[in-house]
């Protein structure tokens, strides 16, 4: 119970935050269409896979869950560090439920509120660009959940280096740039050679994006997904990703707290 | 007394890759503070003071000993223990400034658990405590250094915890705002009756508030006892001289009763300080003042101040 009004405390906290720096919010969706439209162009007019609009939306559910991914998979790192900069992370690391939960209450609240101004983002480029996505709720938000929960394992990784060594930002910069290229963000996998494939689907967004294509692009449904297996293997993956995210983090928060290193900035 | 706190046998070492960077910052410090009673930790710079704070709210792991707080031991409760303390560390913000008051009360208070009605009194009450009803609705940036301060303490007090962790608190303000928080400290011992453990440099803080107080040097507790008790022993063992000529007084320093040798001099008189071991050597000083024909114009008992035992013992 008491993990819900956590829950309940951190959304209250984002909204209040959200409507502080609503200027920035607007601001950054603003840049956001910008960057897509801007490859959305000249993608169509370099005819790259020739000028089909099919190509189109395979990228744009590739950048929406790109920018996703960035996001969710920096809350955990990016809030250690913000919260060590305020001076409150000490207070949060003392407080009964303790920094793991707090960390993933946040990470819960932030993915919620992202959802808002991503649908908004996702139809506003629907209609600008005139793609046409299927969007079957239940198969999306199940993938998008297992997906996520993935993300969030990595995410609980780079937090825990955060914990410790802090300065982390070159190394989730080159993970999050990884992402782009190396999970079919832009180009499907099956144009890559045999072994980047292999690479690719080890990622934590990979399988996520292959699904979500076969819904929103292909008009595949759930059953289908998990009849084929995707779904195993989608399961599998995230689970691996938390399970080592979540280790790694309470062994580097308690090798921080040995050191005396938490909350020192 | 039945101890609030009881800090037993406790040491910490930062170890690191090269055995000879070992550092062994709190070494066997042992400590109790009771209900409505408030503790100074006094120590120079590097003493283990933080440490130990840290340690006791369980921000730090021990290498050693323990600490019990309400008779649970920290590390074994840490979900029971810690509602049961409220800290405010020292150069840290301690609040969401972009939140107000309230907003900052609420929220620290739902990550202690605290909600509904049970949050909404506690919330009202500091309010009350530390005068902040007027700026309950202003963002935490637009309020002063000392306000920020008082929130910050009114923050380790949302769940009316037992024992209340203040390390400089005092630091950075100024003059008002440092009474200010001086006597909130003093209302939270003896009209809400916390335990108190405070940290300062600030040798009027402790002298002004503290009952007791522990000075811990190099990691080890070097004196803990009552301030009055402390300034009355250091005050029997001092005495100042006020003599007529200058005379070879760094000889006084090799006299194995005394402890500390002060010598002024100015064009109307010269003033000698000594610190005894021994206050039966004090006739022996007398000899060899009348050996070397010095004129003692008088002779007084000094009553020691918090600061100079603080230096006597931490030199």
């Amino acid at each position: 119970m008491n993990i819900l009004f956590l829950l309940k405390a951190e959304i209250v906290r984002e909204v209040l935050l959200a409507r502080r720096y609503l200027f920035e919010a607007i601001v950054s969706l603003i840049m956001v269409y910008i960057t897509f439209m801007g490859i959305y162009f000249a993608v169509r007019k370099l005819a790259i896979g020739g000028d089909d609009i099919s190509i189109a939306s395979y990228q744009l559910v590739g950048f929406l869950l790109w920018i996703f991914a960035m996001s969710t998979i920096g809350i955990f790192s990016d809030e250690i560090n913000a919260s060590a900069l305020v001076g409150v992370l000490e207070q949060i690391f003392v407080s009964p439920n303790g920094l793991l939960r707090f960390i993933i209450c946040k990470a819960v609240s932030r993915t919620l509120i992202q959802i808002i101004p991503l649908v908004t983002l996702l139809l506003i480029l629907l209609f600008s660009t005139g793609i046409r996505l299927k969007l079957d709720l239940l198969a999306i938000t199940t993938i998008l959940s297992l997906t996520i929960a993935g993300f969030y394992g990595l995410g609980l990784f780079f937090g825990g280096l955060a914990l410790l060594y802090k300065r982390i930002g070159p190394v989730t910069m080159m993970v999050r740039g990884a992402l782009l290229f190396v999970t079919g963000a832009m180009i499907p996998i099956d144009k890559f050679p045999a072994f980047l494939q292999v690479v690719a689907k080890l990622f934590p967004m990979t399988q996520g994006l292959i699904m979500l294509r076969k819904v929103t692009v292909k008009g595949d449904s759930l059953w289908a997904l998990i009849q084929n297996g995707d779904m195993s293997i989608l399961i599998i993956n995230s689970l691996i990703y938390l399970t080592v995210g979540l280790a790694t983090f309470k062994v580097m928060e308690n090798l921080s707290r040995n050191k005396g290193v938490i909350g020192v900035y | 007394m039945d101890a609030i706190v009881e800090i037993r046998d406790l040491s910490k070492k930062y170890t690191s890759l090269f055995k000879k960077r070992d550092v062994l910052a709190v070494d066997g410090v042992s400590l109790e503070v009771g209900k409505a009673e408030i503790l100074g930790f006094l120590g120079p710079n590097g003493a283990g003071k933080t440490t130990t704070i840290k340690l006791t709210c369980g921000l730090l792991k021990p290498t050693k000993g323990s600490i019990y707080i309400d008779g649970l031991e920290v590390e074994k409760n840490r979900r029971k223990v810690l509602p049961k303390l409220g800290a405010v560390l020292e150069g840290t913000r301690n609040s969401h400034w972009p939140l107000t008051i309230k907003e900052n009360l609420t929220y620290f208070g739902n990550l202690k658990n605290l909600r509904g009605r049970t949050l909404r009194r506690n919330i009202e009450h500091i309010l009350e405590l530390f005068d902040l009803q007027e700026k309950a609705d202003v963002p935490v940036k637009m309020l002063s250094q000392g306000m920020k301060q008082k929130l910050a303490i009114a923050l380790a007090l949302i769940s009316d915890p037992l024992l209340l962790l203040l390390d400089e608190p005092t630091s950075n303000l100024d003059v008002k705002s440092s009474r200010l928080i001086k006597e909130k400290v003093r209302e939270l011992a003896t009209e809400e009756g916390k335990a108190v453990i405070i940290t300062t440099h600030n040798m009027e803080v402790a002298q002004e508030i503290c009952e007791r107080v522990a000075i811990i040097n190099k990691g080890k507790i070097v004196a803990l006892d009552r301030v009055e008790n402390l300034i009355h022993l250091f005050s029997e063992q001092r005495y100042e001289f006020k003599v007529q000529n200058n005379f070879g007084w760094e000889e006084l320093q090799k006299l194995a009763f005394v402890k500390e040798v002060q010598y002024q001099s100015n064009e109307t008189c010269n003033t000698l300080t000594l610190t005894f071991e021994d206050t039966a050597g004090l006739y022996d000083v007398m000899d060899i003042l009348r050996s070397k024909k010095v004129i003692i114009k008088s002779i007084n008992n000094k009553k020691a101040s918090l600061e100079d035992i603080f230096l006597s013992l931490t030199v």
